[in-house]
Protein backbone atom coordinates (compact mmCIF):
# COMPACT_ATOMS: atom_id res chain seq x y z
CA UNK A 1 0.00 0.00 0.00
CA UNK A 2 1.77 3.34 -1.34
CA UNK A 3 1.61 6.28 1.14
CA UNK A 4 2.88 10.10 1.97
CA UNK A 5 4.33 8.81 4.98
CA UNK A 6 7.98 9.90 3.33
CA UNK A 7 6.67 13.62 2.16
CA UNK A 8 5.00 14.56 4.90
CA UNK A 9 7.93 13.25 7.71
CA UNK A 10 10.32 15.90 5.07
CA UNK A 11 8.42 18.65 4.70
CA UNK A 12 7.91 19.09 8.21
CA UNK A 13 11.81 18.69 9.04
CA UNK A 14 10.78 15.47 11.17
CA UNK A 15 13.40 12.25 11.40
CA UNK A 16 12.27 8.94 11.08
CA UNK A 17 13.67 8.40 14.68
CA UNK A 18 11.28 11.01 16.07
CA UNK A 19 8.60 10.19 13.72
CA UNK A 20 9.27 6.34 15.54
CA UNK A 21 9.51 7.44 18.99
CA UNK A 22 6.12 9.83 18.94
CA UNK A 23 4.29 7.05 17.13
CA UNK A 24 5.72 4.56 19.60
CA UNK A 25 6.99 2.00 17.51
CA UNK A 26 10.76 1.45 16.48
CA UNK A 27 12.61 3.33 13.96
CA UNK A 28 12.81 -0.12 11.25
CA UNK A 29 8.78 -0.02 11.24
CA UNK A 30 8.88 3.62 9.76
CA UNK A 31 10.88 2.24 7.62
CA UNK A 32 8.81 -0.30 6.34
CA UNK A 33 6.07 1.59 6.12
CA UNK A 34 7.79 4.26 4.09
CA UNK A 35 8.98 1.53 1.62
CA UNK A 36 5.32 0.53 1.63
CA UNK A 37 6.39 -3.03 2.66
CA UNK A 38 4.28 -3.40 5.85
CA UNK A 39 0.57 -2.71 5.77
CA UNK A 40 0.15 -0.71 9.92
CA UNK A 41 -2.79 -1.54 11.87
CA UNK A 42 -5.84 0.77 12.28
CA UNK A 43 -4.24 2.40 15.49
CA UNK A 44 -0.51 3.02 14.05
CA UNK A 45 -1.99 4.16 10.94
CA UNK A 46 -4.06 6.77 13.27
CA UNK A 47 -1.03 7.57 15.16
CA UNK A 48 1.71 8.59 12.88
CA UNK A 49 -1.66 10.48 11.15
CA UNK A 50 -1.91 12.11 14.01
CA UNK A 51 2.06 13.39 14.14
CA UNK A 52 1.98 14.27 10.43
CA UNK A 53 -0.80 16.24 11.40
CA UNK A 54 -3.15 14.54 8.41
CA UNK A 55 -5.48 12.02 8.20
CA UNK A 56 -5.39 8.15 7.57
CA UNK A 57 -7.56 8.59 4.06
CA UNK A 58 -4.96 11.34 2.88
CA UNK A 59 -1.90 9.49 3.99
CA UNK A 60 -2.22 6.25 2.71
CA UNK A 61 -3.22 5.57 -1.05
CA UNK A 62 -6.04 2.77 -1.06
CA UNK A 63 -6.03 0.95 -4.74
CA UNK A 64 -9.33 0.08 -6.03
CA UNK B 1 18.99 3.14 47.30
CA UNK B 2 17.74 2.79 44.09
CA UNK B 3 14.91 4.74 42.62
CA UNK B 4 13.92 5.75 39.49
CA UNK B 5 14.89 9.63 39.34
CA UNK B 6 18.77 8.66 39.96
CA UNK B 7 18.90 5.02 38.02
CA UNK B 8 20.07 5.68 33.99
CA UNK B 9 17.49 4.75 31.31
CA UNK B 10 18.82 2.11 28.72
CA UNK B 11 18.70 2.47 24.99
CA UNK B 12 17.83 -0.75 23.50
CA UNK B 13 21.38 -0.99 21.90
CA UNK B 14 22.56 -0.95 25.58
CA UNK B 15 19.79 -3.65 26.18
CA UNK B 16 20.75 -5.89 23.23
CA UNK B 17 24.30 -5.59 24.40
CA UNK B 18 24.10 -6.76 27.81
CA UNK B 19 21.57 -9.06 26.53
CA UNK B 20 24.24 -10.77 24.24
CA UNK B 21 26.74 -10.60 27.39
CA UNK B 22 24.66 -12.46 29.57
CA UNK B 23 23.85 -15.28 26.96
CA UNK B 24 27.00 -15.90 26.44
CA UNK B 25 28.04 -16.07 30.84
CA UNK B 26 25.00 -18.71 30.82
CA UNK B 27 26.17 -20.26 27.47
CA UNK B 28 29.90 -20.73 29.10
CA UNK B 29 28.35 -21.54 32.64
CA UNK B 30 26.30 -24.57 30.81
CA UNK B 31 29.09 -25.48 28.68
CA UNK B 32 31.06 -25.89 32.26
CA UNK B 33 28.29 -27.46 34.34
CA UNK B 34 30.32 -30.80 33.91
CA UNK B 35 32.97 -29.51 35.57
CA UNK B 36 31.37 -27.12 37.76
CA UNK B 37 27.52 -28.73 38.29
CA UNK B 38 24.62 -28.39 37.27
CA UNK B 39 23.07 -26.13 39.71
CA UNK B 40 26.05 -23.61 39.60
CA UNK B 41 24.53 -22.97 35.97
CA UNK B 42 20.77 -22.74 37.00
CA UNK B 43 22.68 -20.29 39.61
CA UNK B 44 23.37 -18.28 37.14
CA UNK B 45 20.31 -18.90 34.33
CA UNK B 46 18.62 -17.53 37.12
CA UNK B 47 20.68 -14.39 37.85
CA UNK B 48 21.13 -13.56 34.07
CA UNK B 49 17.10 -13.69 33.68
CA UNK B 50 16.83 -11.26 36.61
CA UNK B 51 19.59 -8.98 35.36
CA UNK B 52 17.58 -9.25 31.72
CA UNK B 53 14.59 -8.39 33.18
CA UNK B 54 15.90 -5.57 35.45
CA UNK B 55 17.71 -3.93 32.12
CA UNK B 56 14.16 -4.44 30.33
CA UNK B 57 12.75 -2.62 32.85
CA UNK B 58 15.29 0.14 32.56
CA UNK B 59 14.99 0.82 28.80
CA UNK B 60 13.18 3.91 27.17
CA UNK B 61 13.09 3.05 23.68
CA UNK B 62 10.38 0.45 22.25
CA UNK B 63 12.05 -3.08 22.17
CA UNK B 64 8.68 -4.96 20.16
CA UNK B 65 6.02 -3.38 18.19
CA UNK B 66 2.87 -4.56 16.70
CA UNK B 67 5.43 -5.74 13.49
CA UNK B 68 7.61 -7.60 15.57
CA UNK B 69 5.05 -9.04 16.82
CA UNK B 70 3.12 -9.85 13.49
CA UNK B 71 5.98 -11.18 11.57
CA UNK B 72 7.16 -12.76 15.17
CA UNK B 73 3.87 -15.03 14.76
CA UNK B 74 4.38 -15.56 10.79
CA UNK B 75 7.95 -16.53 11.97
CA UNK B 76 6.56 -18.88 14.82
CA UNK B 77 4.34 -21.14 12.44
CA UNK B 78 6.62 -21.48 9.34
CA UNK B 79 9.24 -22.51 12.26
CA UNK B 80 7.06 -25.11 13.54
CA UNK B 81 5.89 -26.48 10.36
CA UNK B 82 9.52 -26.67 9.20
CA UNK B 83 10.07 -28.50 12.67
CA UNK B 84 7.51 -31.31 11.87
CA UNK B 85 8.40 -31.60 8.39
CA UNK B 86 11.96 -31.93 8.80
CA UNK B 87 11.48 -34.57 12.19
CA UNK B 88 9.31 -36.37 9.88
CA UNK B 89 12.08 -36.79 7.52
CA UNK B 90 14.34 -37.93 10.07
CA UNK B 91 11.48 -40.14 11.17
CA UNK B 92 11.68 -42.23 7.83
CA UNK B 93 15.11 -42.11 7.08
CA UNK B 94 16.51 -43.31 10.68
CA UNK B 95 13.97 -45.51 11.85
CA UNK B 96 14.21 -48.55 8.77
CA UNK B 97 17.64 -48.89 10.48
CA UNK B 98 16.75 -48.81 14.13
CA UNK B 99 18.00 -51.98 14.35
CA UNK B 100 21.76 -51.19 13.33
CA UNK B 101 21.90 -48.54 15.95
CA UNK B 102 19.23 -48.01 18.71
CA UNK B 103 20.67 -44.56 18.86
CA UNK B 104 18.26 -43.82 15.79
CA UNK B 105 14.88 -44.63 17.39
CA UNK B 106 15.79 -42.78 20.67
CA UNK B 107 16.83 -39.50 17.89
CA UNK B 108 13.31 -40.39 15.89
CA UNK B 109 10.97 -40.75 18.85
CA UNK B 110 12.74 -37.28 20.47
CA UNK B 111 12.18 -35.48 17.66
CA UNK B 112 8.52 -36.86 16.71
CA UNK B 113 7.11 -36.30 20.42
CA UNK B 114 8.83 -33.20 20.79
CA UNK B 115 7.40 -31.99 17.25
CA UNK B 116 3.62 -33.28 18.75
CA UNK B 117 4.07 -31.39 22.08
CA UNK B 118 5.46 -28.35 20.23
CA UNK B 119 2.23 -28.23 18.03
CA UNK B 120 0.06 -28.76 20.92
CA UNK B 121 1.41 -25.97 22.74
CA UNK B 122 0.80 -23.90 19.73
CA UNK B 123 -2.91 -25.02 19.59
CA UNK B 124 -3.20 -23.92 23.27
CA UNK B 125 -1.43 -21.21 22.92
CA UNK B 126 -3.90 -19.75 20.13
CA UNK B 127 -7.03 -21.22 21.54
CA UNK B 128 -5.98 -18.94 24.92
CA UNK B 129 -4.43 -16.00 22.68
CA UNK B 130 -8.48 -16.23 21.05
CA UNK B 131 -9.93 -15.98 24.12
CA UNK B 132 -8.57 -13.20 25.17
CA UNK B 133 -5.70 -14.72 27.39
CA UNK B 134 -2.71 -12.06 27.84
CA UNK B 135 0.61 -13.10 26.92
CA UNK B 136 1.91 -12.00 30.71
CA UNK B 137 -0.95 -14.60 31.92
CA UNK B 138 0.72 -17.32 29.90
CA UNK B 139 3.59 -16.50 30.57
CA UNK B 140 3.28 -16.92 34.43
CA UNK B 141 1.27 -20.39 33.98
CA UNK B 142 4.47 -21.46 32.10
CA UNK B 143 6.59 -20.57 35.05
CA UNK B 144 4.12 -22.30 37.37
CA UNK B 145 3.87 -25.40 35.47
CA UNK B 146 7.99 -25.01 34.51
CA UNK B 147 8.24 -24.93 38.62
CA UNK B 148 6.18 -28.06 39.50
CA UNK B 149 7.50 -30.05 36.45
CA UNK B 150 11.50 -29.17 37.54
CA UNK B 151 10.24 -29.46 41.67
CA UNK B 152 8.39 -32.89 41.04
CA UNK B 153 11.70 -34.53 39.26
CA UNK B 154 14.18 -33.46 41.71
CA UNK B 155 11.43 -35.34 44.20
CA UNK B 156 11.12 -38.11 42.15
CA UNK B 157 14.93 -38.51 40.80
CA UNK B 158 17.07 -37.01 43.44
CA UNK B 159 16.78 -40.65 45.11
CA UNK B 160 15.41 -39.20 48.40
CA UNK B 161 13.82 -42.14 49.42
CA UNK B 162 15.68 -45.08 47.89
CA UNK B 163 18.16 -47.71 48.44
CA UNK B 164 21.92 -46.48 47.85
CA UNK B 165 24.71 -48.67 47.72
CA UNK B 166 27.21 -48.39 51.00
CA UNK B 167 30.00 -50.84 51.90
CA UNK B 168 28.74 -53.72 49.38
CA UNK B 169 25.30 -53.56 51.22
CA UNK B 170 21.88 -51.90 49.89
CA UNK B 171 21.00 -49.13 52.90
CA UNK B 172 17.52 -47.08 53.11
CA UNK B 173 17.49 -43.84 52.58
CA UNK B 174 14.87 -42.17 54.08
CA UNK B 175 11.27 -44.78 53.39
CA UNK B 176 12.09 -46.08 50.12
CA UNK B 177 8.73 -47.33 48.69
CA UNK B 178 10.32 -49.88 46.26
CA UNK B 179 11.72 -53.25 47.68
CA UNK B 180 15.28 -53.84 48.06
CA UNK B 181 17.88 -53.87 44.48
CA UNK B 182 18.23 -57.95 43.52
CA UNK B 183 21.50 -56.76 42.19
CA UNK B 184 24.57 -56.92 43.43
CA UNK B 185 25.48 -53.89 45.34
CA UNK B 186 29.20 -52.91 44.26
CA UNK B 187 30.50 -50.46 46.82
CA UNK B 188 28.18 -47.39 45.50
CA UNK B 189 29.77 -48.19 41.57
Amino acid sequence: MENKIKELRTKQNITQEELARLSKVRRETIVFLEQGKYNPSLKLAHDVAKVLKTTIDKLFIFGD
Amino acid sequence: MLNKSNTKNLTAKQYRTITAFVAAIIGFSVSLANLTGIYISMLVITIGMAVLLYAKSRVKDVLEDERDKTVGGEAARLAIGAYSTISIVVMFVLYPFRLQNPFFETIVLTLSFSACALMGIYSLAFYLRNKGVKPKTFFWALIAVSLIVFLTGVRLLSGEDSWICKDGEWTEHGKPSSPKPVIKCTNGK
